[in-house]
Parts: C-alpha cells; structure tokens; sequence
C-alpha cells in the first residue's frame, strides 16, 4: 500500500514547489499562497483557470469613488444569480459570492456596504460562469470590485496599483459609473474623472486593432432612481449633463453605450450617534442594471 | 352627457361646499373656497397653456381671499329643479363621486333610487375596516446600528376608527375623470403652498396629468393599472376631489394586517394581508418577474380580510404620515433633505420581500412622481350618513368574524 | 506659493532650522480628487515622497476599533527621500459622501536631525507636536498646510517605558519580542493593552541609531499595501490565522495567561508561562516556545533577568552611529557573553549599598575598550565569532561604566519604575544659546518633578533668572507645556491605580514656581 502512495505523494511535493504564475499580473507565487505577493489577486484565480483549462474573460466595472461600483456589482450578481432576461450567473468558489452577500446583507438593513477600502488584498473578486438562453456554452468571467480612489489614484499615477492596470490591460471590456445625480447638480468632477478613465484606457493599450478603441465600454449613469429624467433617455442626458464625456467617447472609443441605472428607489442622510452622516437607501429597486452587462457580453461575443 | 352653464355653477358650488365642509375648515375657509371655486370656473380657471397668465391669476386671487358672493350652499342646491339635481347627481355617479351624495347633508336631496345606487357603489369600490387598536412600527429604522432604544419609543398602539377603504387603488380610468373634469385647474382642492408647483405637474406632452400619460390620456390599454406618476399633491388633490382622503398610517397597516386583540393588550397582526408568509403567487413584488404596475384585478389571492386588494405589491402607495427617518439628535431640517411622505405596501419592482410587509414604510418627498408610487383613498364611517353594519352584507364570513371579536 | 509663515521660519535665524512637512490623508471632496486620497500637504513635501504617503495611506476600515474614543494609530516608516514619516490616525470627521466616520491621518515628514533630537523616537516627536496643537483635527481639511519647526529634545531612554514593558510582559516575552522584531518577517503582536506604551517600550529597547529602521503601526490593520514591520492587533481575527498560515507574519501574544502575573525579577523560564506564544512556528498562535531568545532578544532578556537594567540603559544611550536592525543580534550575542562578569561584580556592592544607586557596583567598572572594539569589527562586517570567549575573572575589566559616569544610571529604581515623559520642550527659539538654557531648565524641571530636592532648589534660581532674561512671553509657552506634563503625571497614575502624593506634591512645588505663587 505504501508503495502506491510513494508516486503520489512525490507528485504532490513536486506540485507544491512549482511556482504559479497570477492570473492577473503574471508574476511567480508560491502553490499555497493566497493571494498574489506582487498585486494582491486572489490566486484562486489562477487554481481555477488551471484546473479548468479555461481561461476566463476579465470585465471591469470602474468609477470614481462613491459612484456604487459595489452596490451595482453586488446588484447584478444577486438578480442574475437568480436568473434574469434568460441569463444566469454561477460563482466559482466561496470567495465569488462574498461581495454579492456582503452588498445585499447591507442593503437589506437599508444601509449601503461599506467603502471600498483603498488595499486591494481587501478587496473581493468574483469569478462565476455566464450562461445565456441564445449561446450554446457559458462563459467564464473574472470582476473584481476595485475601489475608486485607487482607480483614481492609478489613474493619477501610473503603476500606483499594479492590479489596477495589469487587470485592465486584460480586459475585454469594461463598464463605467458615473454618478448621474451629481451630473444633474451641475457638478462637473464626475464628468473630469470619468473623461480621465477614458484616456487611461486609452492609452494603456492603443493597438489600432484589439486596444481599447475597438472594445466595448458601457457608460452606466447610476443613482438614476434619483434623477428620473435620466432613464428616459441616457444618452440624451449625457450629452446635456456630461458633455466632456460625451464627446470623448463619440471620438475614441467606437464601441460605447449609455445606460441608466439605480438601485435605492430613495435616499435619505441621518446622523447615527457614533457614525455622523449616513446616507441610506429607503427601499431597494433595481433598475437599469442587468442591461449594461447583457449588452456588453453581447458586445464581447462571449 | 353635457351640462348646461347654470347646471355647471350649481354643481360646482355643491361639490365644494361639501368638500370644504367635509375636510373640516372653518366658516371663513368655506367661504373663501367657495368663492375661489366659482371664481376659478367663470372667470380665472386655470389655462394650462397659458401659464403666465395664469401664474398671475393665481397672484391675484388667494385661495383664501374674502368672496363678494353671497354664501351659497346645499340649501340652495334645493331651490334647483329636480331635473337639474338628477343630472348633478348623475355626473357625479359617473365621476366615481357618490361619497359625497352619502354625506348627511345630502343623503335627504337623493331618491330612494339615488341613495340605493349611492349604497351599491360605496359596498362595490370600497371595504370597511372596523374600529380597533393597531400596532404600529413608528420608524423602520429600530435595527439602524445606532438607533437601538426602548421598543416603546419605536412602537405604539394606536386607536383607528372605523372607515371605508377603496378596494383597489385608483386606476388611470378613474383618475382620467378628474384631470377632465379640470382638477389640476381647481385651485381650490390643492394646498394652498403647492399652487405654484401644479404647473409643473404635467405629462410627458406637457398637459396636466400624471407623469407617463401622454396628451392628458393614460397609455392604451392601460385603463386598470393603478395610476402612477403622480405627487403626493396631485393625490391629495384627487381624493378631496372625489370626496375621499389619504389613509393614515395607522388606517393603512390596520386595514392590511387586520388586527384580531387575543387578550387585553396583545393582538395577533398579520405579516401580509393574507397571513404570516411571503406567498410569491398573492403580490406583484420583484419576484413575481412581472417587469410592471399590471392592472388592479390581478392578484386577487392577495386581498386583506377586511376585502381590500393589492395592498402589498404592485405600486407604492402614499399615505398622510411624514417618513420618520429616526435620526439620532439631529432635526430633518439640518439633514439638508425637506419632510418625505410616507408610502407604504410595495410595487412591481421591490426586491425584497421584507420591504414589502404591511409595517414597512418606506419614504419618498412628496413632489415626487415616481413610475412606482400610486395611492387609494379612505373616508371615515363618521362622515357618511351610512350604517356601518349594512356594508357587511356580501362580505366574507371571516371578516365578519373578525369584525365580532375586534369591535 | 509660499505663504507668510513659511518665509519667516527659513529667516528667523541665519541657520535656518530644519522644519517639519505636513500631510493629511483622508476621505474628501478636492479639486483634483475624491474618496481617500492625500488632501493637503506643505509645500516641502516632494512627489516621490507624496506618493509613497498615498501608498502607505490607511483607508476606510484601515483601523483595528472602529468605535471613535479607542480607534487611533500613531504610525512610523521611513519615505524614499530618506525622511521619516510620523503619522497619527484617528476616526475623525464625516465621509464627505455619508458613509460614517472618516479616517484621518495628520503625517508630519521630519528629517532624519530632527528626529535624532527627539532621540528617533516618534512618540516624543508626536507628543510635542500635539502639546503645541498642531495635530487637532478640523471637520473641514485645511486647504493649505505649513511647514513648522518644532523645538526641543527627547531623553534617549525612558527608563519609565521599558520598566512597563517588563512589568505587563516579562524578560523572556520581551527577549522572543524583539528577536522576532529582528527578523525580516512583519510581527503582529495580539493581547496588548495598551498599544502605544508597548511600542514606545520596545522601540526604547533598540539603540537610537537603528530606530529609525523599525516601521511600525500600532492601530492599523495588517495589508500587504502598507508593509508595516511591526503592528499590533486587537484580536486573534480570522485574517491573522490566514496570513500566518501562509508565514507572512509572525504572531505574538503578550497577554499573560488569566492568574499568572508577570514579574520583572523572573528570568527566562518563568517568563515562558506568561506566554509569549507562537513566535518561532507561525500558524500555532498561542504556543509557547521552548527555545529561549538569542541576539540582542537574548541580551535584552538576560540584562533583565539579572537585574542589570542600568548596563542595558547606558548601551542604549550611546549614540553609536552605524548600528542597524541587521547587525544588532551580533552585537547582542558579544553583550550577553559579557554579561555575567558584569553581575557577578555588580551583585557584592549593590548589596553593600543599596540605598544609593549611584554607588552602585553596578555602574563600577567599564570595559568600553573591548566593545567599542567589538563595534568597531562589527561595522567593518567582521564575523562576531571572533569575539572574546567570556571570562568570570574579566570581571574588573569588561565592566561598561566607570565611577564617574553614573549620572543616567542614578534614574533607574528597578523596584518602583516611574511613568516619566520628557516634559513638552517646544519652545519657539531664536538661536541654539537659548535653546540650550531652555533644554537646561527642562532637565531642571523634570528632575524636580521626579521629586529631586537639588533640582527643585536649583529651579527655584534659574526660573526667575530666565524669565529676566529671556522675558516672560518666551517662557509662557514652557508654562504651558509645564502644566501639561504635570496633567500628564496625574493622569498617568490614575489610570495606572497608583497614587503617588510624592510626585503630585513635587509637581505642585513646580507648578507654585512657574506660576509664581510662591
């Protein structure tokens, strides 16, 4: 008995010594790390391409901070978790469904979650398999919620966040919030920071056949519930409200989209002893915000 | 059927004596209705189209300023010919106004036939909810980290007396009847401080009307969808206009949780107007992947004891009580957000299902007129010359069980 | 462009002093960003530097408590332009977009002569700027910060800190604690009750030229964002068992067990049941180790265990330059052979007279010919191996201090270590003569206040002599800080328990002089 243990157990040893590329920044890790020394992605990631034989496609979703990057991911997951529009989302591995339970535990207590904190070894990564009614195989795909301030602050400054750019430059494609009830208060930041995402990407990868130029890029303006206008038609509010933006996406990026979305139907700021300001969802329904997703996989060919 | 000037005056004049006399104002506020009323018919009736001079008319002419006519009132009413009261009081059935006709005031000027129908249709569109106590969640945020207290300061017991709720929540057929009728020109049946913001209550094309209805129409075939779209204002204004009111809070939750008092101070209070459990097939939530508002008969397996329906799911409805945001310490008014209003029940688009309880309230400002948010109105037993008990009759034997052991 | 203050420091005085930096890294609204981000800085901090502050910057949820009176963190690490950055973070303010509490970080970037005056100690360093209100915190973040100087000095050791450390954690949890600290793995230490003491005492425990090599956070969490050397952790969470599951850190906990009191006297052994815990095997938090500590851990432990504090006190006031984090073990390893000479030839005398310390047999005989040599090998990267076999009959001649140089040691009383800080000595200056006159009455000062007959009597002269000379509006804010240190002393026993009535009547004494009621 013990001799047919002898083969397997060296095999073993031997798999633990080999070092694992991360699926996202390529560098060489240990077989039990957790996650990347070098970016900080989880390294299951990469267990699971290589178990798999897959290799899953990257979708993005970035904004500025407090955009709710993280309530809209954790939104999508949820509704298509339980199938929608003939799609249907499956996690690969207990760490994919963290973000969508921690977002949907919050919102559920009419809280939103939490800021995104800035370290992305705190961050919560989703790898899950797509299935659509009109594709015969699903999908892989790997979404992480980066917080917005480091987006922001990689996008300031180059190779700030080595996860930041190594994910985006892998990307197939990507969805970017802008906060709409802002545009609609006149204030231009969420037109600068979201022009500013643009050329970031533009510049990461300008290869005239597969760079960001050819990729699609849904443009979601969330926290619509807050400005009605904004649903009945996007692309129309954008190009009054945001017109930077607008314009920058008509001349870059030849593959784009508008979209609204919202998941408070309303808000309301209280002050909590021990917390000061909160600013919290009054009822939770969701609109807008399985259609940027469909129509960007639809764009990706997935 | 179209009436004649005079005929108009008249009913006018009716129709707004009772209404002032019905939401309790004072001598002199009836008087200023009144007159405002009439003014507003003959001479400074609200034009859409032309709002300057309209915004000036408005200017000119205070809801409450003193009237040059003399006071007209019911008794007058009694000096029309009975052919031109049949007429009156037809145009009212047909507006869906027949709670006005039961007022006591009028009850005496109607035929036998009249009040008979008047009967019928207050049994056939509205339920009665019986007097009893209701418990009643005062801020639905007691599980806010922060907001943790005494149950006492978060619940209370409240009395509600007996009262009449619509069955269904209005309709864009029945809402159709009052922007025709000129209710969003009828200065006199909107508050006071919301008069400059009415012009800006208008369709998609403009006209007066609730938010997604196009050339003052609602969509086609659309007739039985509860109306959506409209204020907390422009609600407020139709239920006076139809004789009616806002629910309560208090009224709301008791007409949907039906309470039933199993000691001297405990009651049993339902989750959902059909029991304990979310049941997916009895409301129009999220889950139910309707994908929207559907027409007010649908759901039927969701109706409360007491027989009234879609109380859960569907479209929000707004009720009379200011939304308590519980905050710690601080005024709403250093919150840099004006007093919401609440609204309670659930629409097509609420995902979850705790949200949706008969003692959620969820709040939204009052000018907002949101593809979600309808409303139903209520009239108190106390203001109809009707017997309470008489409209049990046809009604479901649990519900006059019910009635027995609460009342 | 420069505002009015900062050209009336760099010319106050024809050598300019060296000035602090400021920095705030929070949640707000900026022109050019938004969320957590570097808000505000002077005008001295380079690009390189600002970058590296937005790295190690912490964000939401970056601190251990999230209740507002216990979350803070005084952070300490070092910038690319060689400067050191001295960071406090608290939840202070509004998330400008309504999700609670705010954390806020006030660096100060300080040179690395700055910080030598402070004797590399950050605390000292902190505490000053906070005496002079520099650190307090706006609901709206200033638009514009200044760069300041900050006067005055720190004492090299403070005897008060280490004699904590040993009381709460004992010899040989303090020898494992810096032998882990020594290694290049990060050390998270758990059931530590107060954070910023133990810091403080360990940092009081590594000679001054190889402070500035610690980094350190004692109220962040662990992230591999902000490689942090040395950080201290409210609980065993289940983020800590994954990092040293995956030997990315070493985990102590300092808590004695419930029962067993740590005592000072204890040597080594006894210090190993009131737990230093999974140190050498991480993954197996709160596993004693049977190994007992070498290197300077070791040294450390052993100046302990045999009651030879004073040796260990005068090593770490040399200011040797050249000594590192790196080489520190080797030099421990030469000491603690040394040790046992030292006393042996220390015990006879400290037994004649104990009542003076400063005739103490301990402080008898110096043998600074044989270690300077020793460093002198060790900077020149010579194996210590080569090192003199320890000899008990070298007694007479490897002892560190002679006769004469007892000053410091006269300070230690092992048996009754006082709480004792550097009075605040941030005096606005004009030139290094007054500074010197001013340090001279802090020494006065801190001395009386210890309960120091002489120093009273002697700044009974030298106050009304200063406040002549200098006048009285140089010295209010010394006043000030006088008032404040005394606060300090009291607050200090009250939340230890003890009621000292000596200290609160010398302090008394100190205060009637400086507000002259007397």
């Amino acid at each position: 008995m013990s001799k047919s243990m002898l083969p397997m157990e060296s095999y073993r040893l031997a798999e633990f010594a080999a070092q694992i590329p991360c699926y996202i920044c390529g560098e060489e890790n240990t077989y039990d790390a957790e996650m990347c020394h070098c970016c900080q992605a989880p390294m299951a990631l990469a267990h699971q391409a290589n178990t798999q034989k897959i290799r899953p496609r990257m979708v993005a979703a970035i904004g500025a901070s407090g955009v709710g990057k993280t309530v809209y991911l954790g939104m999508l997951l949820d509704m298509l978790s339980r199938k929608m529009r003939g799609m249907q989302i499956l996690a690969r591995g207990a760490f994919s469904i963290t973000l969508q339970q921690t977002a949907i535990a919050a919102l559920m207590r009419r809280e939103f979650p939490n800021k995104t904190p800035n370290e992305p070894d705190q961050w919560n990564w989703m790898h899950c398999q797509v299935s659509m009614h009109e594709r015969r195989n699903a999908a892989e795909l790997i979404m992480p919620d980066m917080s917005g301030d480091a987006i922001l602050e990689e996008v300031d400054h180059p190779h700030t966040y080595r996860v930041i750019r190594s994910f985006l430059e892998k990307c197939a494609g990507t969805m970017i919030l802008i906060d709409a009830s802002k545009l609609m208060e006149g204030c231009r930041d969420q037109d600068y920071f979201s022009m500013k995402l643009l050329s970031y990407l533009s510049e990461l990868d300008d290869d005239p056949k597969r760079g960001w130029r050819h990729r699609p890029v849904a443009l979601i303006l969330s926290k619509a519930d807050q400005c009605e206008r904004c649903f009945d038609d996007p692309y129309e509010f954008a190009r009054q409200h945001a017109s930077g933006l607008w314009q920058h996406c008509n001349e870059r990026f030849r593959n784009h989209q508008f979209f609204a979305a919202g998941v408070a139907g309303s808000c309301v700021t209280r002050y909590v002893r021990g917390r000061g300001r909160v600013v919290a969802p009054l009822r939770v329904e969701p609109r807008g915000i399985v259609e940027p997703f469909e129509w960007l996989l639809k764009q990706m060919k997935v | 059927m179209k009436l004649k000037g005079s005929y108009r005056v008249s009913l006018l004049v009716l129709a707004s004596a009772l209404l002032c006399w019905w939401v309790g104002a004072s001598a002199w506020s009836w008087l200023c209705g009144l007159s405002v009323a009439a003014a507003a018919w003959h001479g400074v009736k609200l034009v859409r189209p032309k709002r300057a001079r309209v915004a000036r008319a408005l200017k000119s002419t205070p809801p409450h300023a003193p009237s040059p006519q003399p006071l007209q009132t019911s008794a007058r009413a009694r000096h029309q010919s009975p052919q031109e009261l049949d007429s009156l009081v037809e145009q009212m059935f047909s507006d869906g106004r027949y709670s006005l006709l039961l007022r006591p005031q009028i009850v005496g000027d109607l035929t036998a036939p009249q009040l008979q129908h008047a009967h019928e249709m207050l049994a056939d569109e509205m339920a009665l909810v019986p007097t009893g106590e209701v418990g009643l969640d005062l801020t639905d945020f007691g599980d806010f980290p922060g907001s943790e207290g005494d149950d006492e300061v978060h619940h209370a017991v409240v009395r509600v007396d007996s009262l009449y709720m619509d069955r269904y929540p209005v309709t864009n057929e029945q809402y159709q009847a009052f922007v025709d009728a000129g209710g969003y020109e009828q200065s006199s049946i909107w508050h006071p401080e919301i008069l400059p913001a009415v012009l800006d209550f208008v369709d998609k094309s403009g006209m007066p009307g609730p938010r997604y209805w196009e050339n003052g129409r609602y969509p086609p075939g659309k007739a039985k969808h509860p109306v959506t779209g409209v204020s907390w204002y422009e609600a407020s204004a139709y239920a006076r206009w139809i004789g009616k009111r806002l629910p309560s809070d208090a009224e709301w939750v008791k007409a949907a949780s039906w309470p039933v008092a199993v000691g001297n101070s405990t009651r049993r209070q339902r989750r959902y107007p059909w029991g304990q459990a979310m049941d997916r097939e009895r409301a129009n939530l999220w889950s139910a992947w309707c994908g929207g508002a559907v027409s007010v008969e649908e759901f039927p397996e969701g109706v409360s004891v007491g027989g009234v329906y879609q109380l859960i799911g569907n479209v929000w409805e707004w009720t009379l009580g200011d939304f308590d945001s519980a905050s710690d310490d601080v005024p709403p008014e250093e919150l840099e957000q004006g007093t919401l209003k609440n609204i309670r029940g659930g629409a097509f688009d609420t995902y979850f299902e705790n949200q949706a309880t008969c003692q959620f309230t969820s709040g939204e400002a009052p000018l907002g007129r949101k593809h979600n948010i309808g409303f139903r109105c209520v009239l108190g037993t106390c203001d109809l010359a009707v017997d309470p008990t008489a409209a049990f009759t046809g009604q479901p034997e649990e519900a006059l069980a019910e009635y027995e052991v609460t009342v | 462009m420069e505002c009015a203050y900062y050209k009336s420091a760099h010319h106050a005085s024809r050598n300019p002093p060296v000035l602090i930096e400021q920095a705030i890294f929070t949640s707000a609204e900026s022109d050019h960003a938004v969320g957590y981000h570097l808000v505000a800085r002077s005008p001295g901090v380079d690009e390189c530097d600002a970058r590296e502050l937005s790295v190690w910057g912490p964000s939401h949820d970056s601190l251990e408590s999230s209740s507002v009176a216990t979350a803070a963190s005084v952070n300490f690490f070092r910038l690319p332009s060689g400067a050191y950055c001295v960071s406090k973070t608290l939840l202070a303010g509004e998330e400008y977009s309504g999700r609670g509490l705010r954390t806020y970080t006030h660096c100060l970037i300080v040179s690395p002569p700055v910080l030598a005056r402070f004797a590399n100690n950050p605390f000292a360093l902190l505490r000053a700027a906070w005496a002079k209100g520099l650190l307090r915190v706006c609901d709206a973040v200033p638009s514009q910060l200044v760069p300041f100087q900050l006067a005055g000095r720190a004492a090299p050791v403070d005897e008060g800190l280490i004699g904590q450390l040993v009381e709460n954690c004992g010899a040989s949890t303090i020898g494992r604690l810096i032998e882990a600290v020594l290694k290049p793995l990060p050390v998270v230490l758990i059931g530590v009750r107060k954070p910023e003491a133990t810091v403080a005492g360990i940092l009081n425990l590594l000679p001054l030229s190889a402070r500035g090599e610690l980094s350190f956070a004692t109220g962040l969490t662990y992230s591999p964002r902000r490689p942090f050397h040395l950080l201290i952790s409210s609980e065993e969470s289940a983020e800590l068992r994954r990092l040293y599951r995956q030997q990315l850190v070493t985990v102590i906990d300092v808590a004695p067990p419930v029962g067993v009191q740590a005592s000072p006297s204890v040597g080594g052994q006894a210090a190993a049941s009131v737990g230093v815990q999974a140190s050498a095997c991480p993954g197996v938090a709160g596993r004693p180790s049977a190994t007992s500590p070498t290197g300077w851990g070791g040294y450390l432990a052993d100046c302990i265990g045999r009651d030879a504090l004073a040796m260990l006190v005068e090593q770490l006031r040399d200011r040797k330059e050249g000594l590192h984090l790196t080489n520190l073990n080797e030099l421990g390893e030469h000491l603690r052979r040394e040790l046992p000479a030292y006393t042996k030839a220390a015990r006879p005398r400290a037994a004649a007279t104990p009542a003076n310390p400063s005739d103490s047999p301990a402080f008898a005989n110096g043998a600074s010919t044989t270690d300077d040599d020793f460093l002198a090998l060790l900077l020149a990267g010579q194996p210590h191996a080569e090192a003199e076999p320890e000899s008990d009959d070298d007694a007479d001649t490897t002892g560190i201090y002679d006769e004469t140089d007892h000053a410091a040691a006269r300070k230690v009383h092992l048996q009754r270590l006082t709480y004792r800080q550097a009075p605040s000595v941030l005096i606005e200056v004009e030139s290094s003569a007054n500074l010197e006159r001013l340090e001279k009455l802090d020494d006065v000062v801190f001395d009386a206040m210890a309960g120091d007959e002489r120093a009273l009597e002697e700044m009974n002269r030298l106050w009304p002599q200063l406040v002549t000379e200098l006048g009285p509006d140089k010295l209010e804010e010394s006043r000030e800080q006088y008032l404040r240190y005394s606060l300090a002393i009291w607050e200090s026993c009250l939340e230890d328990g003890l009621r000292e009535p000596d200290r609160a009547i010398a302090s008394l004494q100190v205060l009637s002089i400086i507000f002259g009621e007397r």
